[in-house]
């Protein structure tokens, strides 16, 4: 895309036009830039990102070690108290933030993969067998209430601690998978359509006279084309992935302790709120409502920026 | 004779007297001056045609008559002195009487002027209902169907009132929207936003019969907005011509044609392709439409103008200026 | 119509055969033996086998499944492992509870966020929108059951007494008891979700205000107030309303974390205890009932859609849709 600027002259000589072109990911981060809204969104996704990074390193205790001091509320020792087997909850809660991290992120990377490869390939083979097959699938996964699928598909896969290659698979990578399958039929929707909608489209049909193959279409002329949309759903399952880990531990049925996530720690805060434990509520809270928060804004932020049509109020 | 005079004084005060009108709208890119001091008249039964290309302003001028104007653009300064009274101190209670009462607005996309969730019976109606007090409540149905037999739509005994706009045809739709604006109230003002530029050319032509015919029966002033200057010259008296948001030129029609004063006006017509073609290559206008968030300190239409002058063109704007026929007036430094 | 509605239910019906194959194994390949579980964690492999003979476990899946579904059509969804009492008779037990709970809060949702949505939209960019717009994406952003432990620690450790925050009295028993243990509960699945309801309506408003035939409107001299309650909210409910079955189903998902924040016993906490206990009857049972309701709530939500849209009725009355 470009800018131009045309020179109105005198006379009959042509105007003369500049054309200022900027890449595609430099535009988007300048219309971005110009929106505080959207610009508290990437602070708090780099924040949080910073925090499952680094978090962990600067951990003042150990999130399993247990300790005598039970269910204290915070002190100069323990900056936002203990829990009711002594652990230090700030520590659990940067430690925390990575698990949840990971499983959001590792979550909605399989659905956008899967999903993107199963809805292009509907949309591509629209109306014929596959396109049927596939969509009706998404439909089924879809008909499950999120909070029945991930329960029942991490309770299953969670004891046959499945070993691929050098890595086994434990209740946080599998709480992921879940969330991950349970995320794919919203990616492969939005791909199907933005395939059909492409389809539609002159180029296409220019660039197949030209002899274009399958492969070439989806990779060369399409997929740069339905990036946008992809893009910005996956900002917005970012959020929802991230509830999704956070209710499901919550229930007891996802990460499990010693390792702890924000949902099993808010799971710790229930039990005990009626004793007044309020600190053991703040950080999970805070960390799930500005993570749900930041993803949503970003989500927002970036279908404006992404869709050349739309003019900002 | 007092009431003789009295009939004179009528003559001759306008129906309608647009004093400085200025409309903007802010947007990104910066305040869009889409109407900038337009002043203007127009009497009673006369019809008024206001043309320019896109984005010239003459839609706004129009909106901003009865006050349409939608935030954030705002109607910034300027008088509607419709007989005698101010639009723009009027309270909401007396402007919606004017408005489609006194004023009727026939806009150009009938299709979108219609809620497509309401039976136009119901929207006709409500129209009937604000604006003919007289009427008893069960005799609508009656008179609407005879609004519509008038302008050429057969309700099929009324039972075509309980349909949606999906169910008419464009030329019906437009007809409908013709009918509520002229008949629906008492009106002697009638503003029309490009009547006829989304109908067939067919359908066209039936629709600039039936304006012709109710403005000769019913005595309306007219404003037609259009880009169109073969619609001009059928229907109108005089024309309006705008350009970036100003009046350029303000003459009676023939006189427009014939020999227009202001160089934007001139370079316009020669622009038309003529019937028979003569062979000639068509000319076209150098440069483009300036920009209007960022418009010249002075004429806006000096950087593509043949006949600049000068200094004074690019740093004094023209004001509406009495050329030597009395008639037409053009804003142009070759006229001071 | 009709025709709409009995295509709408044919087509549902594969995939309702679907979602109970799927949930059938997925069930069955979960760890842990619902013999087992039965007979007792001491108990001898010849009496856990005795149960399973008992419970048809030993059958292959197939015979299980199609012995179930047969049972399905005629409308018995078997007995619980542990109680013996039929599946229906439990959900029947329990549904009022989650249907009460559930139901206020999408009235609540609808009351509060619509005329938010409303009000955010005629007084855009003003001060009440933006108090709207901001407290709205909190209420997106906190989960449902974030908000119910909030609400626990303030009504149950910091003002005490005011309302109860575990528990349900069911409507019968004791009306005015029952609303309040229905308050807290239906407040926190609203609050969640008001803030959807509320942006939708506002954009949805903001679009249709700006809609050609309400300058026309306008240019006829129709009052301001006529426009927005007949000419504007008309139209601008529709994607409102489709928003509204989606939102059922977050409402149903959500009640089952609510329940067990509350300590409420309904239909939620089933299905979550039936999978502890391994009692695939009740898990299998709720899950279908589950699915149904999505269906009908669905349905219901199509068939409004057309009710209020006059050219989506004449194409469901012609045969399309």
């Amino acid at each position: 895309m470009s800018q131009a600027k045309a020179d109105t002259t005198r006379g009959s000589a042509p105007p003369t036009v500049e054309l200022v072109s900027r890449s595609l990911g430099a535009q988007v981060f300048f219309r971005l830039a110009r929106q505080p809204v959207s610009m508290f969104g990437m602070a708090g996704v780099l924040l949080l990102v910073s925090i499952a990074l680094l978090g962990p390193l600067v951990a003042p205790y150990d999130p399993a070690a247990l300790s005598p001091e039970r269910l204290r509320p915070p002190s100069t020792a323990h900056l936002m108290g203990t829990e009711n087997f002594g652990r230090d909850v700030f520590s659990r809660f940067l430690f925390g933030t990575r698990v949840s991290m990971f499983v959001g992120l590792g979550a909605v990377a399989l659905g956008l993969t899967a999903g993107t490869l199963l809805g292009m390939t509907a949309g591509l083979r629209a109306g014929r067998v596959w396109d049927t097959l596939i969509m009706r699938g998404m439909d089924v996964v879809l008909a499950f209430p999120l909070l029945v699928l991930v329960p029942v598909l991490a309770g299953i896969l969670q004891t046959k601690t499945i070993q691929i290659g050098p890595l086994g698979l434990n209740s946080i990578a599998l709480v992921g998978l879940a969330i991950g399958v349970v995320s794919t039929p919203v990616f492969a929707r939005v791909a199907r359509a933005s395939v059909l909608a492409e389809v539609r489209e002159d180029y296409i049909m220019a660039a197949r006279s030209f002899g274009a193959g399958t492969g070439d279409l989806l990779f060369g002329n399409l997929w740069p084309n339905i990036q946008a949309p992809l893009i910005v759903q996956a900002a917005f399952s970012l959020a929802i992935a991230i509830a999704a880990e956070a209710a499901v531990s919550f229930l007891g049925l996802g990460v499990q302790p010693p390792d702890s996530s924000w949902g099993n720690m808010l799971a710790d805060a229930r039990r005990f709120v009626i004793s007044g434990a309020w600190w053991l509520v703040v950080c999970p809270a805070a960390g799930i409502a500005l993570a749900v928060l930041s993803f949503n804004l970003l989500g927002d932020a970036l279908r404006d920026a992404l869709d050349p049509r739309v003019e900002r109020r | 004779m007092p009431w003789i005079r009295e009939l004179n004084d009528v003559e001759q005060s306008p129906l309608l007297d647009v004093r400085g009108l200025t409309t903007r709208f802010p947007s990104d890119r910066g305040m869009v001056h889409a109407v900038e001091d337009v002043s203007f008249c127009i009497r009673p039964g006369e019809a008024v045609g206001l043309v320019g290309e896109s984005g010239s302003g003459k839609s706004t001028v129009l909106r901003s008559l009865l006050g349409l104007i939608n935030p954030p653009g705002r109607i910034v300064s300027g008088a509607v002195m419709f007989r005698g009274r101010d639009l723009r101190t009027l309270g909401e209670h007396d402007l919606r009487r004017v408005r489609g009462g006194q004023i009727g607005l026939i806009l150009q996309d009938p299709v979108n002027a219609f809620n497509p969730s309401l039976t136009i019976g119901d929207q006709l109606r409500r129209i009937l209902r604000l604006h003919r007090p007289g009427l008893p409540a069960g005799g609508y149905d009656r008179e609407i169907s005879r609004m519509l037999a008038r302008v050429g739509v057969d309700t099929a005994g009324g039972s075509k009132l309980n349909q949606y706009a999906f169910n008419y045809s464009q030329g019906q739709l437009q007809r409908v929207m013709i009918a509520a604006a002229c008949l629906g109230g008492e009106p002697s003002l009638v503003l029309a936003d490009e009547p006829t530029t989304s109908l067939d050319v067919t359908i066209e032509a039936q629709v600039l019969q039936l304006l012709r015919d109710l403005r000769g029966e019913l005595g309306l002033a007219l404003l037609l907005v259009t880009h169109n200057l073969a619609l001009v010259a059928e229907l109108c008296d005089r024309v309006l011509v705008m350009y970036a948001g100003r009046l350029v030129e303000d003459s009676d029609v023939y006189s427009m044609f014939e020999s227009p004063k202001h160089p934007y006006t001139r370079q316009l017509l020669r622009s038309l392709p003529r019937f028979p073609a003569s062979g000639a290559r068509l000319e076209s206008m150098p440069g483009s439409v300036p920009d209007l968030t960022a418009l010249p300190p002075g004429c806006s239409f000096a950087p593509r103008c043949e006949q600049y002058l000068g200094a004074i063109c690019d740093t004094v704007c023209p004001s509406l200026l009495a050329t030597r026929t009395t008639d037409q007036r053009a804003a142009c430094h070759l006229y001071a | 119509m009709l025709r709409l509605i009995l295509s709408r239910l044919a087509l549902a019906v594969p995939v309702l055969v679907c979602v109970s194959i799927v949930a059938f194994i997925l069930l069955r390949l979960a760890p842990g033996d619902p013999a087992q579980l039965q007979a007792g964690l001491e108990a001898s492999p010849d009496v856990v086998a005795a149960v399973r003979h008992e419970l048809a476990l030993d059958q292959p899946w197939p015979v299980q499944y199609l012995t179930w579904a047969g049972r399905v059509i005629h409308g018995d969804l078997g007995v619980s492992y542990s109680t013996r009492q039929p599946v229906t008779l439990l959900i029947g037990q329990r549904l009022p509870v989650t249907a009460q709970i559930s139901i206020t809060a999408l009235i609540l949702i609808v009351a509060i966020g619509v005329p938010l949505g409303i009000l955010s939209a005629l007084h855009k960019d003003r001060v009440i929108d933006q108090t709207v717009r901001v407290v709205s994406l909190f209420g997106i952003s906190v989960p449902n059951f974030v908000i119910g432990i909030v609400l626990v620690l303030l009504f149950g450790w910091y003002f005490p007494g005011i309302m109860p925050y575990e528990g349900f009295v069911p409507l019968g028993t004791d009306a005015l008891a029952s609303l309040k243990t229905t308050a807290l509960p239906s407040l926190a699945l609203a609050l969640a979700q008001v803030g959807i309801v509320a942006r939708l309506t506002r954009s949805s408003m903001l679009e249709v205000i700006n809609q050609e035939y309400i300058t026309a409107a306008r240019a006829f001299g129709v009052s301001e107030r006529e426009i927005i309650w007949r000419d504007a909210l008309r139209n601008a409910m529709l994607p409102v309303l489709t928003v509204l079955g989606i939102i059922a189903g977050f409402l149903l998902g959500g009640s089952v974390v609510i329940e067990s924040v509350f300590g409420v016993a309904g239909l939620g906490r089933l299905l979550i205890e039936s999978f502890a206990s391994r009692d695939y009857p009740i898990a299998i049972g709720v899950m279908l009932f589950i699915a149904v309701v999505f269906v009908v709530v669905n349905l219901i939500v199509d068939v409004l859609y057309g009710v209020i849209n006059p050219r989506i009725r004449s194409g469901y009355e012609s045969g399309e849709g």
